[in-house]
């Protein structure tokens, strides 16, 4: 052995750490705290007060549960060692029974004296016990009333702060019912305001478009009258210089249509001024309309974006015809060049001119088009927007109505049920949807029915019902059909029916079938 | 006013009888206590302060029983004194069913008149409204009588605060131990001294006409079963018999008593006959027969026997006969106390080496536990079935317990330092 440990010192030195722990962990696990337990002084007897002991269970119980495996071991090795004093007592109560009997019959023949001695014997034996008895539950009961104590404390702080809570509960239910229906006469007086408020913007824009189609219309009266103003000018400069030089001629002519074109571009500046001063205003007056004014500004944006491509078409069509005409001037000089011949001048004059006037009615005819493509476009987005307009107007509408037809159903439902009852043939009412409000109304209803403690099983209670269109009890309308036998089980059920008020309830015909109905409660 | 008349019978035509066939089935719900506010009554000037808070004797008789919840005091939203002064919304936002109120005068001839009332909080009916006259000692009884009123008139049974219990109490003096035997109110209060003793007092029985009372008393260094006229003091020993005599238990038309004497060696069950003094035997069994109690017909006899090795409850008829086993959960069972109804019993029954007291449906067999547990002994019924009351230990000494009949809600009876045990509830007051 000692061989063995010196050739390997190491295993050696390694089992005897391995005991060391072993001993230690054995140390440890020993519960020198129960010792003590019993040397400790009886407790200071509080008068005990009136505790709810039921309440007390569930608590206790969670902490049982929480508490870790030493603490139920010791509580274990507590309740094995009462039951076995318990055990004892009782065999003890039971030898002494058995004791007291054959005391009881040698009595019959012993002296009084002596049976005297024997019961003060027992008597002290009894005493002692109890005694026992009383040293042996003290612990437990201390340890039970501390742990009762504490949770009494913390039940009734939870039974006060529950109540504080239902209490703040009610009256927040309170307050959001007052809160709900002032947000409601708040919708009711933002609806109303924004229906106006949309007449109103409705009648502004119905407004400018007529301004606006107004100011076109002068707009184009003049444009065609400087026209043909023009045309008339160009017609007589063109007799006056007939006889003179093409040269001279296309000078006069050139300088003639500079000055058109000056003067159609002061106008047009004219207009556009005009223009942006409406669209100016038109954006002053969008920028009043809450509702619209970011759609409007869009639009405008739009508008403008369109007006200066238009504008840049404009002009690029300009610089084209700009090109032609002086290519056309080219030949024609050219030409002229070619022929000295008046006659053929004139001719060229008079053909020059021909194209010149084809070249200005289709110039005129393009701004025509171009302005009866702006008034459309312009056309097609008034109407877009009135078209808007129109519809958010409808939408609201259709939603106030809708919100009015549920109020009028629901203040004025008799009279509502009664204008539709009157519509002959009444559709038969889907056992379906009769089902879901029956269910609906049942998971309403239960969670307010408290029934009393130990209700028997085979109890039912049947109570008629009848409900307003809005879904509340109407009061004192709950009556017990066939009462259950116990009276307050049937207390409870017409409490938990008006608790319960309003009820989910069906609108229109279908209410009827909840008019006036029946329940059975069962525990 | 035509088109009202109209409007009318539109409307009452259109109540269409026909349809009025659909039935909603609740089943299920809660169980739990009914919610009821007791609200203070109001006192004249200048006598608040002596008087008895009846409103708060109300609560706690009404809360004990488990089926009543009273509303704290400070979560009233109202103190309303009569039934003019209550707007019921107040009550139903706190989801009360029931609401009492009343107030106290003070009438020329000396005496309190007390009234009150009590509302449904929905239907805003009074289901009671009544003026009760009451001697200012007599304030707290009047406090019981309204919270038995109240209890008839919500649960439909009777309400058992006016009546006592009756228990034993030991102290350590220095003259040595002092035993009473002691008779108070159901809530514990008011108690009375009805025999003081040097020796052990045990086992007291209340007479059904609540106007006695029969126990065991060890004077003499002998056990003797005593009855005692509560009113006048007077007792007379019914029965010493050599060797034990013990756990008197009255029949229902009292005029027996069945007892448990060793008088012929072996504890056995007993029937005194209190006129003529005849004694019969029932029980004739090796083992202990004792602690009697009969069914409230009369016609049986519940007893506790170690006939099968442990003790257990068996029944047998009164007037002798084959006994039958009732309890067979757990190897201890003891104690049996039938109900008023004779549906139930409570017994004391052993739980993990814990004595505690169970009901046990007497139709089904199954039994509930209603105590916690320690050393819980000498169950009885209140007298409308609706409470249970027992002995517990608690800070190591004996005090007493009610718990409602399902066990859920319990309360210490508040008692004075000395130990008490072996309760006893009376009869209803005549």
């Amino acid at each position: 052995m000692w061989q063995t440990a010196r050739r390997n010192p190491g295993a050696l030195i390694a089992a005897i750490l391995l005991h060391l722990v072993l001993a230690i962990l054995a140390l440890i696990g020993v519960d020198w705290l129960d010792w003590g337990a019993e040397q400790v002084a009886r407790p200071q007897v509080v008068q005990a007060t009136i505790v709810d002991a039921a309440t007390l269970k569930a608590p206790a119980e969670r902490l049982d549960q929480a508490q870790d495996a030493r603490e139920q071991a010791s509580r274990e090795a507590e309740r094995q060692a009462a039951e076995l004093a318990e055990r004892d007592q009782l065999i003890a109560r039971e030898a002494q029974r058995r004791e007291e009997a054959a005391r009881q019959a040698a009595e019959r023949e012993r002296q009084v004296a002596e049976e005297r001695a024997k019961a003060a014997v027992s008597e002290r034996q009894q005493a002692e016990e109890e005694r026992r008895r009383q040293e042996e539950q003290e612990r437990l009961a201390r340890i039970e009333a501390q742990r009762q104590a504490e949770e009494a404390a913390r039940i009734q702080a939870e039974q006060q702060r529950q109540a504080e809570d239902k209490r703040r509960a009610a009256e927040a239910a309170r307050q959001a019912e007052l809160q709900r229906q002032a947000e409601e006469a708040a919708r009711q007086a933002e609806l109303q305001r924004q229906v106006e408020e949309a007449a109103r913007q409705a009648e502004l824009q119905r407004q400018a478009e007529e301004v606006a189609r107004q100011a076109e219309l002068q707009r184009q009266a003049e444009e065609q009258q400087q026209a043909a103003e023009t045309a008339r000018q160009l017609e007589l400069q063109r007799q006056a210089e007939a006889a003179r030089q093409a040269e001279q001629q296309r000078l006069a002519q050139e300088e003639a249509r500079r000055q058109a074109e000056q003067q159609r571009q002061l106008e047009k500046a004219a207009r556009l001024a005009e223009s942006q001063r409406q669209a100016e205003e038109a954006a002053k007056r969008q920028a009043e309309q809450k509702r619209q004014a970011e759609e409007q500004r869009q639009a405008e944006r739009e508008a403008k974006r369109q007006a200066e491509e238009q504008r840049q078409a404009e002009r690029e069509a300009k610089r084209q015809a700009e090109q032609e005409r002086q290519a056309e001037a080219r030949r024609q000089a050219e030409e002229a060049e070619r022929q000295a011949e008046l006659q053929r001048q004139a001719e060229e004059n008079r053909q020059a001119e021909e194209a010149r006037q084809a070249e200005e009615a289709a110039q005129w005819q393009a701004e025509q088009k171009r302005r009866a493509e702006e008034e459309r476009q312009a056309e097609r987005e008034a109407k877009r927007q009135a078209e808007q307009a129109r519809q958010a107007e409808a939408r609201r509408q259709a939603e106030e109505a809708a919100r009015l037809a549920r109020e009028e159903e629901l203040a004025a439902a008799a009279l509502v049920e009664a204008q539709s009852a009157e519509s002959p043939e009444p559709a038969e009412p889907l056992a379906s949807d009769i089902q879901y409000y029956a269910a609906a109304i049942r998971n309403r209803i239960q969670p307010f029915w408290v029934h009393p403690p130990g209700s028997r099983r085979d109890l039912a209670c049947t109570v008629g019902v009848q409900l307003l269109p809005s879904g509340e009890v109407v009061p004192d309308s709950v009556r017990i059909l066939s009462p259950s036998g116990d009276l307050a089980y049937d207390r409870s059920v017409v409490a938990a029916i008006y608790k319960a008020s309003p009820l989910p309830v069906p609108t229109g015909r279908l209410f009827d079938e909840f008019r006036d109905f029946k329940f059975v409660f069962k525990p | 006013m035509k088109r009202l008349l109209f409007l009318t019978l539109l409307l009452v035509g259109l109540a269409r009888p026909g349809l009025a066939d659909l039935t909603i089935e609740i089943v299920g719900g809660q169980e739990g206590a009914q919610p009821i506010a007791v609200v203070p009554f109001g006192a004249p000037e200048g006598v608040g302060r002596t008087m008895e808070d009846l409103a708060q004797v109300i609560a706690a008789d009404l809360g004990r029983t488990g089926r009543f919840k009273p509303l704290p005091r400070q979560d009233m939203p109202a103190t309303p004194q009569t039934v003019e002064a209550v707007d019921l919304r107040d009550w139903r936002v706190l989801a009360m069913n029931n609401l009492v109120v009343g107030q106290i005068n003070r009438r020329p001839d000396g005496l309190y008149q007390v009234d009150f009332a009590l509302m449904d909080v929905y239907s805003g009916e009074q289901l009671a409204n009544m003026s009760l006259a009451s001697s200012p000692a007599e304030l707290r009884y009047t406090a019981h009588r309204i919270a038995d009123i109240i209890y008839e008139r919500l649960t439909g049974a009777p309400g058992a605060f006016t009546s006592r219990l009756a228990y034993v109490t030991s102290e350590w003096g220095v003259d040595g131990q002092r035993v009473t035997l002691r008779v108070a109110d159901a809530d514990g209060h008011n108690p009375q001294t009805i025999v003081s003793s040097k020796e052990p007092i045990m086992s007291p029985a209340w007479s059904p006409d609540g106007r006695r009372l029969a126990y065991v008393s060890f004077e003499n260094r002998q056990t003797a079963v005593f009855v005692q006229e509560l009113a006048t003091g007077r007792r007379e020993r019914v029965a010493s018999f050599p060797g034990i005599n013990s756990s008197p238990a009255w029949s229902p038309d009292g005029s027996r008593l069945a007892l448990t004497l060793s008088r012929d060696g072996n504890p056995e069950i007993y029937i005194l006959d209190l006129h003529s003094r005849a004694t019969t035997r029932l029980t004739n069994s090796p083992g202990i027969d004792t602690e009697p109690a009969w069914s409230p017909d009369g016609n049986e006899i519940y007893f506790t026997s170690g006939r099968g090795g442990d003790p257990q409850i068996y029944r047998m008829p009164a007037t002798g006969g084959e006994a039958t086993r009732v309890t067979f959960e757990r190897d201890y069972n003891g104690r049996a106390s039938l109900s008023p109804d004779g549906r139930s019993l409570v017994l004391v029954t052993r739980v993990n080496g814990q004595f505690r007291i169970a009901r046990m449906d007497l139709a089904s067999g199954a039994t509930r536990l209603l105590s916690r547990g320690g050393l819980d002994e000498s169950p009885s019924f209140a007298p409308n079935g609706s409470m249970v009351i027992y002995a517990t230990q608690s800070n190591g000494r004996g005090v007493l317990a009610v718990v409602s009949t399902d066990g859920k809600v319990g309360q210490r009876l508040s008692q004075d330092a000395s130990e008490v045990r072996e309760p006893a509830w009376s009869p209803p007051p005549p």
